[in-house]
C-alpha cells in the first residue's frame, strides 16, 4: 500500500514538462506497436498523465476519478483484446480492410512526421486560454489518433485512435470548460466511445469468425 | 413539469428494458408505448421552461413538434423492428438516446446541448453494427465523425461564449464562427461533410437509421438555425447563406447522382437522403417567412420518408435476405405487401405526387424559380436520380423468380411499412391535417423560422 502510495505521489509531482515528454513516448509506443493488449498500457497511462496535467484546473476528486476511468476503459479494452488475440484471425483480418499492415519503420516514419506537424501547428498556434505545454498534448495526441484511426488495421486498433484524439481534444478542453457538469458529461462521453469500440469490434469479430468457418468448410466440401 | 419527464421517463424506461432485454415480447411494446406516449406528450402538452442549477431547459413549439415525430417514427420503427434481428440492447440504446436528444434540444447552454446530442449520437452509432464487417467499420468512422463534430461544436461555443464576456476580441468571433460552421455542417451532412450520412443508412438498422438521419439530424438543423436566427455572423449572413445555398445544391447533385449509381434500397435511400437534406438548405438559404415553413415542412416529410423506406428495407431483408436488385427478384409475389410500400416509399424519395413531401419541394422550389428559373429546373431534374434507383428496384421485383424459395417470416414489418407510406401520402393528399395539431401550425413555424 505505501509502495502504491509513493508511486501515485510520484506521478501527481510530475512536472507539465516532464508529462509532455512522457505523452509523446507513449504516443510513440503505441502508433509503432502493433501488439492489440500491450498497446492499452500507454492508453491507460495517457489518461492518468493527462489528468495530472489538467489538476492545476481540476478538482482534485476529478483527477482521481479521470484515473479511474483510464483504468475503466483499459480493463473493457482488455477483454475485447483478448478475443482478438485468441481467434486468431490474423489471415482473415486483411480482408475487409483495403490498407495492409504497414512495416515497422513506416510506423515510426508516420509518428515522426505527426510530431513534426503537432510541432508546426503548435508553433503556428499559440492559444492565450491553455497553457502551452498542454497545448502540444493537445495537438500531438490529436494528430497521432487521426493517424492510427486512419492506419489501424483491425477495428480495435482504429478505435484506439478515436480515444486517442478524444484525449488530445479534452486535453485542451479542461481548460477551457471548468463546469463539473460539462465535465461528468465528457468523462461519460468517453465511457460510451470506449463501449462502441467494444461492440464494434465484437460484432467484426462475429462477421470475420463466421466467413472464416464458411470458407473452411467450403474447402473440405472441394477436397 | 414536462420537461423532466420527457427526459426522465425514456431513460427510466431504457434501464427497465436494459433488465429485461432477453424477453422481447415484453420490451417491444413497452419500448412503443413509451415512445408514443413521448410523442403525445410533446405533440400536446406546452412545456413550461424550468431553471435546475442554474441551467435554463426551455422547449419551443417547433421543437416540441419535431420531437414528437421523432418519438412516433422511433416508437413505429420499435414495432417494425421487433421480428428483425438487432441487439438485444437495442431498444434501451433508442430509448436513451432519445432521451438525451431531449436534453440537447432544451438545453439553453449550448456547450451541454452539444455533450447531450454527442452521447445521444454515440448512442445510436452502438445500434449500427448488425452482423455485417461493413457495418462495425461503418459505426467506427461514425464515433470518429462524433468526436471530430464534437470537437469543432465545443470549441465554437465556447469561443462564441468567451466573446459575449469579451466583446472586443474579433478573433474569438472568427474562431467560433468557423468552427461552428464547420461542427455543424458535419452534423447536418452538408456536403462535403456527408460522408457520414450515406453508410449509415445503408447498414440498414432501422432504428440507428432514424436516430441518425432523422432524430439527430433534425436537431442539428434546429440549432443550427437558431444559431442563424440569433445573428452570431451579422455582417456575414449573406456570405453564410450563399454557402448554404452551395452545400445545398452541392447535395442534391451528390444525392441524385448518387441514388442513380445505387443498387440497394438502402443505398438509395442514403443519397436520396442527401439530396433532401441539400433541398432544405436551400429553403434556409432564401432567409424568408415562406421559405422557413417550406423548409420546416420539408423536414418533416423527409423524416416519414426515410422512416417509412428504412422499415421497408427492413423488411425486405426480413423477407427476402437483402434489399439489392438482385434480392428483389420476384418480391411482387414473394412479399407484395414490401413491395407496395416500396412503391409508395419511392415516389417519396423522389418527391412525386401524391406524396406529402411532392408539397414542399414545390413550395421551395417556386420560391427559388422567383430569384432563379433555371435553378429551380435543374432542382427539379435532380428527382430523376432517386425516381430511376426506385424503378429499378421496381422492375426487379416485377421479374419472375424461377425456383422460388419459401421462407417463413413474419408480416409486422411489411405492414407497417406499408401503413407508413399509406400516410405519407395520405399526407400529400390531405396536408391540412397538420393544420388539425393540439399546437397552432402558425405558431410551430414561427418559433422554427425565428
Amino acid at each position: 500500500m505505501n509502495r502504491l502510495g509513493e508511486i501515485v505521489a510520484a506521478i501527481t509531482a510530475l512536472s507539465a514538462n516532464q508529462i509532455v515528454l512522457g505523452l509523446v513516448a507513449l504516443s510513440a509506443f503505441m502508433l509503432v506497436i502493433e501488439d492489440r493488449r500491450i498497446v492499452l498500457i500507454p492508453l491507460v497511462a495517457q489518461y492518468i498523465l493527462l489528468a495530472v496535467l489538467s489538476s492545476s484546473v481540476l478538482y482534485r476528486p476529478v483527477m482521481w476519478v479521470r484515473w479511474g476511468l483510464g483504468i475503466a476503459i483499459g480493463l473493457l479494452l482488455y477483454i475485447t483484446a483478448s478475443h482478438m488475440q485468441r481467434r486468431q484471425i490474423a489471415s482473415l483480418a486483411g480482408r475487409s480492410r483495403p490498407l495492409p499492415s504497414m512495416g515497422f519503420l513506416f510506423r515510426i516514419f508516420s509518428f515522426a512526421l505527426s510530431a513534426l506537424a503537432a510541432y508546426g501547428l503548435w508553433r503556428a498556434y499559440p492559444s492565450s486560454s491553455i497553457p502551452p505545454e498542454s497545448n502540444l498534448a493537445g495537438y500531438l495526441l490529436m494528430i497521432v489518433g487521426i493517424v492510427m484511426m486512419i492506419s489501424g488495421v483491425g477495428p480495435l486498433r482504429a478505435g484506439l485512435g478515436v480515444l486517442v484524439f478524444m484525449n488530445g481534444f479534452e486535453a485542451w478542453y479542461f481548460f477551457l470548460e471548468r463546469s463539473l457538469l460539462a465535465g461528468a458529461l465528457l468523462g461519460a462521453l468517453d465511457i460510451l466511445a470506449a463501449l462502441g469500440i467494444v461492440v464494434c469490434t465484437e460484432s467484426w469479430l462475429q462477421v470475420v469468425h463466421a466467413q472464416e468457418r464458411d470458407m473452411l468448410r467450403g474447402e473440405e466440401v472441394e477436397q | 413539469m414536462t420537461i423532466p419527464w420527457l427526459i426522465g421517463l425514456p431513460l427510466a424506461m431504457s434501464l427497465l428494458t436494459l433488465v429485461l432485454r432477453r424477453v422481447r415480447l415484453v420490451t417491444t411494446p413497452l419500448t412503443a408505448a413509451t415512445f408514443f406516449a413521448l410523442a403525445i406528450v410533446l405533440a400536446t402538452a406546452r412545456a413550461e421552461p424550468l431553471i435546475v442549477l442554474g441551467r435554463s431547459l426551455e422547449l419551443a413549439p417547433a421543437e416540441a413538434m419535431l420531437m414528437a415525430l421523432n418519438a412516433a417514427l422511433l416508437g413505429w420503427g420499435t414495432l417494425a423492428s421487433h421480428r428483425i434481428d438487432q441487439s438485444r440492447a437495442a431498444y434501451s440504446l433508442a430509448l436513451s438516446a432519445f432521451a438525451f436528444s431531449v436534453a440537447a434540444v432544451v438545453m439553453e447552454n449550448l456547450t451541454l446541448a452539444i455533450l447531450c446530442l454527442q452521447i445521444a449520437a454515440v448512442l445510436a452509432t452502438l445500434l449500427l453494427p448488425i452482423h455485417r464487417a461493413e457495418a462495425a467499420w461503418t459505426a467506427l468512422h461514425m464515433l470518429f465523425i462524433v468526436a471530430l463534430a464534437g470537437a469543432l461544436l465545443l470549441v465554437g461555443a465556447w469561443a462564441i461564449q468567451r466573446q459575449a464576456i469579451e466583446p472586443g476580441n474579433v478573433q474569438l468571433l472568427h474562431l467560433g464562427s468557423v468552427t461552428l460552421a464547420l461542427g455543424f455542417a458535419i452534423v447536418i451532412a452538408a456536403v462535403p461533410f456527408h460522408v457520414w450520412s450515406p453508410p449509415v443508412l445503408a447498414c440498414g438498422s432501422i432504428l440507428a437509421s432514424i436516430l441518425s438521419s432523422v432524430s439527430l439530424h433534425s436537431i442539428g438543423l434546429l440549432r443550427f438555425q437558431q444559431l442563424l436566427n440569433a445573428e452570431l455572423w451579422p455582417e456575414e449572413g449573406a456570405f453564410l447563406a450563399s454557402l448554404l445555398l452551395i452545400s445545398g445544391v452541392l447535395g442534391v447533385a451528390v444525392g441524385s447522382i448518387g441514388a442513380w449509381a445505387q443498387r440497394s434500397l438502402a443505398h438509395i435511400l442514403g443519397y436520396a437522403a442527401l439530396a433532401e437534406a441539400g433541398l432544405i438548405f436551400i429553403a434556409l438559404s432564401l432567409r424568408t417567412e415562406e421559405a422557413m415553413a417550406a423548409a420546416f415542412l420539408h423536414i418533416i416529410y423527409r423524416g416519414l420518408t426515410i422512416a417509412a423506406v428504412s422499415i421497408t428495407s427492413g423488411a425486405l431483408h426480413h423477407a427476402l435476405g437483402g434489399d439489392s436488385v438482385d434480392d428483389l427478384v420476384g418480391a411482387l409475389r414473394r412479399a407484395p405487401l414490401s413491395f407496395m410500400a416500396l412503391a409508395l416509399g419511392g415516389l417519396g424519395l423522389a418527391d412525386l405526387p401524391p406524396t406529402g413531401g411532392f408539397l414542399s419541394r414545390f413550395a421551395i422550389l417556386r420560391l427559388v424559380a422567383a430569384e432563379n428559373p433555371l435553378l429551380a429546373i435543374g432542382l427539379q431534374l435532380a428527382i430523376i436520380g432517386p425516381a430511376w434507383g426506385v424503378i429499378r428496384c421496381l422492375v426487379s421485383a416485377f421479374r419472375p423468380l424461377i425456383a422460388p424459395v419459401p421462407r417463413r417470416r413474419s408480416l409486422a414489418p411489411e405492414i407497417l411499412a406499408l401503413l407508413l407510406a399509406l400516410g405519407l401520402i395520405a399526407l400529400g393528399l390531405y396536408p391540412q391535417a397538420l393544420y388539425r395539431l393540439p399546437v397552432a401550425w402558425e405558431e410551430v413555424v414561427a418559433s422554427f423560422g425565428g
